[in-house]
């Protein structure tokens, strides 16, 4: 499945590479960024192909300590095309 | 005719060039007041180009450097020193190669969740992104095996990152954080007050609704067995983990990191599960009805096939980390908090006399790893060895390398405590070993330390025979050698038809004589008869040795789990 999350990041040195690469290391390839920065925060809207279960991955991402929240974004979650 | 240049060098005679040295209120000064500040008295590393300031202000610190004659190894020992000490291990490199030699040890820092802070010097901020001499992007190239990461521009920002490197580096979950800092900003002057060390905050204690749904499942199981990993000790819950076993009644396993959470001689202790571990351990596992995972990860070596693994078993899975609940195998009472806690919460009496019957049984029915012949048996001097330590009344501390001889002292070597143990459970880096015993001596300098390494391994770090020269540490080295990368030639002999494609080390160099070339003491083993005088040697002497132990090159670790097989099926000694 594809899903889409919203993140709010830190805008530290390294902050979307960050959560970028854990999202790929860890099986959910992203397919779409889309990132703006706020005054001292990044918002973040990622949307990944899921190959295993999204709360894994919500889970992995709160512990990086830029990451200052995560939510599933509405519509989170699509079936690939085929 | 040219000027005059400004300076006028007379052939023969120095120049002094400006000094190059950093101010009392340079970068540099502001990490070295940082370190003191959280009572960093001993630090590894090894010096460079881009890291000078640092090493200047170091010059007159009140911390003691000891230098490595590898950053790889100077990481090792950080790691060694911090889980015997009980502090964050700290280790310095330099830019460029310095930095990359470090890869290693934060790789095995993070997937042993070991506390560590690791401070690179890196290139001028002008320079950095221009393929600068010794430029790497460390910060890039770290980022998936470092619990946390920062790259520092503003030497104003200095005291602040530090404390707060050493805060994430010991709390929750521990693991390796690094500052990467570039050279300017070592030598920038910020006027700025230490904000001093961050007071440790305990983890949240576990939220009550999961703790009944736990306590609920041990009320209902009649097979419950204890799966203890590494976290025990991180989590400093060793004490609170062996009364809850010991108020249960219930039987225990531990992983390779776990081991040592119950002694090793402890009646309800079934070893270590896995694909190494014990047929009891493995056995227990798989017959249980309830598994209760104290800081343990579901590891692969530890499950083998997941589908098979404690097959009837609903699963309490204790842990500090969120991220751990449900990654390998989701837990029916997932129990996230600080393992004390959590622990103190399900410390109850249960009736389960007949489980624990059944198990007592499942441990006498194990052989005892012996045999007879003229040669050394590596698993039977190890297991006397390690008895000889604990009786000698010292203090006694083993780290082993990675290899067959790894696994040999997970199943034989008897522990009192986890951090008596120590080994490179998730990376498994061969050449951990004897960095690792030097890393320990420096934490217990009295202590009784002893690296058991395998030929190949020490060949990674034997450089480092020059550091316990250096500082004088009794290190006692056990270099057990099979002319083999003994574990790769195990896999090659049982599923690769007997090719043994590049694990032939025949050729090894004498081992006595490169020791005795660095002023260590040093002895051969190769007869079962001389087993006895040279554990007593071992125990006994006071400065360092090194023992070469001669083994059979066919040597196998038994049991052995195939890879991706079921626990149940174990292959024994043939």
């Amino acid at each position: 499945v594809i899903c889409s999350l919203d993140l709010t990041l830190d805008a530290a040195e390294g902050a979307l590479i960050r959560v970028l690469g854990l999202a790929e290391r860890r099986g959910y390839p992203p397919v779409g960024v889309d990132a703006t920065t706020l005054g001292d925060t990044l918002r973040l809207t990622l949307t990944v192909r899921a190959n295993r279960p999204i709360d894994l991955l919500i889970r992995q991402l709160e512990r990086l300590f830029d990451v200052r929240d995560v939510s599933l974004a509405a519509p989170a979650l699509r079936e690939v095309a085929s | 005719v040219s000027a005059t240049p400004a300076i006028a060098p007379i052939r023969g005679e120095r120049v002094t060039p400006p000094s190059a040295r950093a101010s009392a209120t340079s970068g540099a000064a502001h990490v070295v007041r940082a370190l003191v500040a959280e009572g960093v008295d001993l630090l590894f590393g090894y010096p460079g180009g881009a890291i000078l300031p640092l090493y200047d202000a170091l010059y007159d610190a009140p911390i003691r450097h000891v230098l490595t004659r590898h950053e790889q190894a100077a990481i090792f020992a950080a790691e060694a020193y911090a889980r015997v000490s009980g502090k964050v291990g700290v280790v310095l490199a330099t830019s460029g190669p310095g930095a990359t030699n470090l890869v290693s040890g934060l790789a095995d820092a993070f997937l042993d969740s070991v506390p560590l802070v690791a401070i690179t010097g890196q290139v001028p901020t002008s320079l950095m992104g221009t393929d600068a001499f010794q430029e790497v992007d460390l910060l890039g190239i770290t980022m998936p095996i470092v619990k946390h990461s920062f790259l520092v521009r503003d030497a104003a920002d200095l005291p602040r990152v530090l404390h707060r490197a050493f805060d994430i580096a010991r709390s929750g979950r521990p693991g390796p954080v690094l500052v990467d800092i570039p050279k300017d900003v070592l030598l920038a002057d910020a006027a700025v007050a230490s904000s001093g060390p961050i007071s440790p905050v305990p983890p949240p204690p576990c939220d009550l609704p999961s703790l009944e749904r736990a306590r609920h499942l041990l009320s209902q199981a009649r097979r419950p067995l204890a799966y203890g990993g590494g976290g025990i000790f991180l989590g400093g819950a060793t004490d609170a983990f062996r009364a809850f076993v010991e108020t249960t009644g219930m039987p225990s396993v531990l992983t390779l990191k776990g081991l040592g959470a119950l002694p090793s001689e402890h009646p309800q202790n079934l070893g270590m599960l896995g694909m190494h571990g014990g047929k009891a351990a493995n056995l227990a596992v798989q017959e249980c009805d309830l598994l209760v995972a104290v800081g343990a990860r579901f590891d692969d070596r530890v499950t083998g096939k997941l589908a098979e693994f404690a097959p009837f078993a609903k699963v309490i899975h204790l842990d500090v980390d969120p991220a751990e609940m449900g990654k390998r195998k989701g837990p029916d009472a997932p129990v996230v908090g600080e393992l004390k806690a959590s622990l103190a919460g399900l410390t109850k009496p249960l009736d389960i006399a007949e489980w624990r019957d059944r198990c007592a049984d499942l441990v006498a029915d194990e052989p005892i790893a012996d045999r007879r012949y003229e040669g050394v048996f590596a698993p039977r001097f190890l297991r006397e060895l390690s008895r000889a330590a604990l009786a000698s009344g010292k203090d006694a501390y083993v780290a082993a390398d990675v290899g067959q001889h790894q696994m040999w002292v997970a199943q034989h070597w008897r522990l009192d405590r986890p951090e008596q143990h120590l080994s490179s459970g998730g990376l498994g880096a061969m050449g951990f070993g004897f960095p690792a015993a030097i890393g320990a001596q420096l934490a217990k300098p009295d202590a009784l330390v002893i690296n058991v390494s395998g030929d190949g391994g020490f060949q990674m770090n034997l450089q480092e025979l020059a550091t316990i020269g250096r500082y004088r540490l009794p290190v006692k080295i056990v270099v057990v050698d099979n002319q083999r990368l003994g574990m790769v030639r195990q896999w090659q002999e049982l599923f690769m038809d007997e090719r043994y494609s590049e694990t032939d080390l025949s050729d090894n160099p004498d081992f006595v004589r490169i020791a005795q070339a660095y002023d260590v003491p040093a002895v051969r083993l190769d007869r079962a008869d001389d087993e006895a005088a040279i554990i007593r040697q071992i125990v006994e002497t006071d400065g360092p040795l090194l023992v070469h132990v001669v083994i059979d090159p066919q040597e196998n670790v038994w049991p052995f789990v195939p890879p991706g097989g079921s626990n149940a099926e174990m292959l024994e000694e043939p």
